[in-house]
């Protein structure tokens, strides 16, 4: 992917969330989640790749407003965690420093998932919304993002995506895609341990990817 | 809806709720959420749940609370079931019915409050749409019209 076509990508990515904050404010509805809720049943799993006796680091890759914050603050309000906010979009990294600038262990920056070295990384529905462009250029933006996260995790990362389903076609802009392609892809490109986690009450899976040096916890 | 929501909106508010509840994924994810959050619980008010799942209307924030005053009223309102008030009524039937696991789809109606001021739950699984054969747990919520409503504020005042 050249530099044009990925900032070209980007740049609707940014459009797209920078107009649903306008819209709904710092709400799950303004990051294109149903409620809180459905929201929270996604941390649940992206979670699950975390080892939470021992204090980490964790970037939040499309962190959004930051919803992750507040979960854990009220879930996992015992652990050590050094939390970063990564978004493309300014308008959502400004918004969550100013709704979470009471919590000192979380910080907020605007780039992409190789900001900084932690030793986990989660993103939760960032590949959903696809921009008008053909499927095969978003799928190498897929790529390309979970190169990122491989890179920036020093102990694994977890993604999640929309299921595809026989018979059941994607709406216009919806990325939907069976497991095994990206698990194939993880397995693969990073020599990585993959844990496929489905059917927790939406159609979609979490996909937690280790590296080999690591111990799958589940 | 008595003086909380503008009438106009009901129907819509009805549809999100069902939507939420309906075949499918829908009831599936409400499943799941009951499972891992024990959204509808004793210890929590209707309108927290309901808050939880942003079930109400999106768009007005005085509808919304609006709304919310709706709920909790159902706390001062019967249900068909003796010794329990209209919102404990609702929290534990959902309740219930969502730990099930395999539950069917909930719809949720209204009724006129001054034939029945309680809130109904329908006893076994109903037709509720002419147009479909998918069977429903009904829950039934009482309501007037917010004409009416204002019309016994201002007899009242005077």
């Amino acid at each position: 992917m050249d530099g044009d076509e990925l900032s070209r990508l980007r740049s609707s990515v940014v459009g797209y969330y920078s107009d649903r904050l306008r819209r709904y404010g710092a709400t799950p509805l303004g990051v294109d989640w149903t409620c809180i809720a459905s929201q929270e049943l996604r941390f649940l799993q992206l979670l699950k790749l975390c080892d939470f006796a021992a204090p980490f680091s964790l970037n939040d890759v499309g962190c959004g407003y930051g919803a992750l914050v507040g979960y854990l603050a009220r879930r996992h309000a015992e652990a050590r965690i050094d939390y970063l906010g990564i978004d493309l979009a300014a308008a959502m990294s400004r918004r969550a420093k100013r709704l979470w600038r009471a919590y000192p262990w979380a910080a907020f920056v605007t780039g992409d998932a190789r900001v900084r070295m932690a030793d986990y990384s989660v993103a939760s529905g960032i590949f959903n919304v696809k921009p008008a462009q053909p499927r095969a250029t978003w799928e190498r933006f897929v790529a390309l993002t979970l190169d990122g996260l491989q890179a920036s995790s020093r102990r694994g990362f977890a993604v999640n995506f929309k299921l595809e389903r026989p018979d059941d076609e994607a709406p216009e802009g919806l990325y939907r895609v069976r497991p095994e392609i990206w698990i194939r892809h993880c397995e693969r490109a990073y020599g990585a341990a993959v844990t496929l986690l489905e059917g927790y009450g939406q159609p979609e899976f979490t996909l937690l990817v280790y590296r080999r040096n690591t111990a799958s916890r589940t | 809806m008595g003086d909380k929501v503008p009438d106009v909106i009901v129907a819509g508010l009805l549809d999100r709720l069902n939507l939420r509840f309906a075949p499918g994924d829908a009831i599936v994810e409400m499943i799941a959420l009951q499972k891992a959050f024990d959204v509808f619980s004793t210890q929590h008010s209707l309108r927290e749940s309901f808050g939880l799942l942003n079930l109400g209307p999106i768009n007005n924030w005085r509808d919304r609370r609006g709304w919310y005053k709706y709920l909790d009223l159902l706390r001062q309102r019967p249900s068909d079931k003796k010794g329990v008030n209209g919102e404990e009524r609702v929290i534990t039937v959902l309740r219930t019915h969502l730990a099930k696991g395999e539950a069917i789809p909930v719809h949720f109606t209204s009724h006129n409050f001054d034939k029945d001021p309680q809130v109904k739950v329908s006893s076994r699984p109903k037709l509720a749409l002419v147009y479909s054969t998918q069977q429903f747990l009904v829950i039934s919520l009482p309501m007037t019209p917010i004409e009416k409503d204002r019309a016994k504020r201002r007899a009242k005042a005077e």
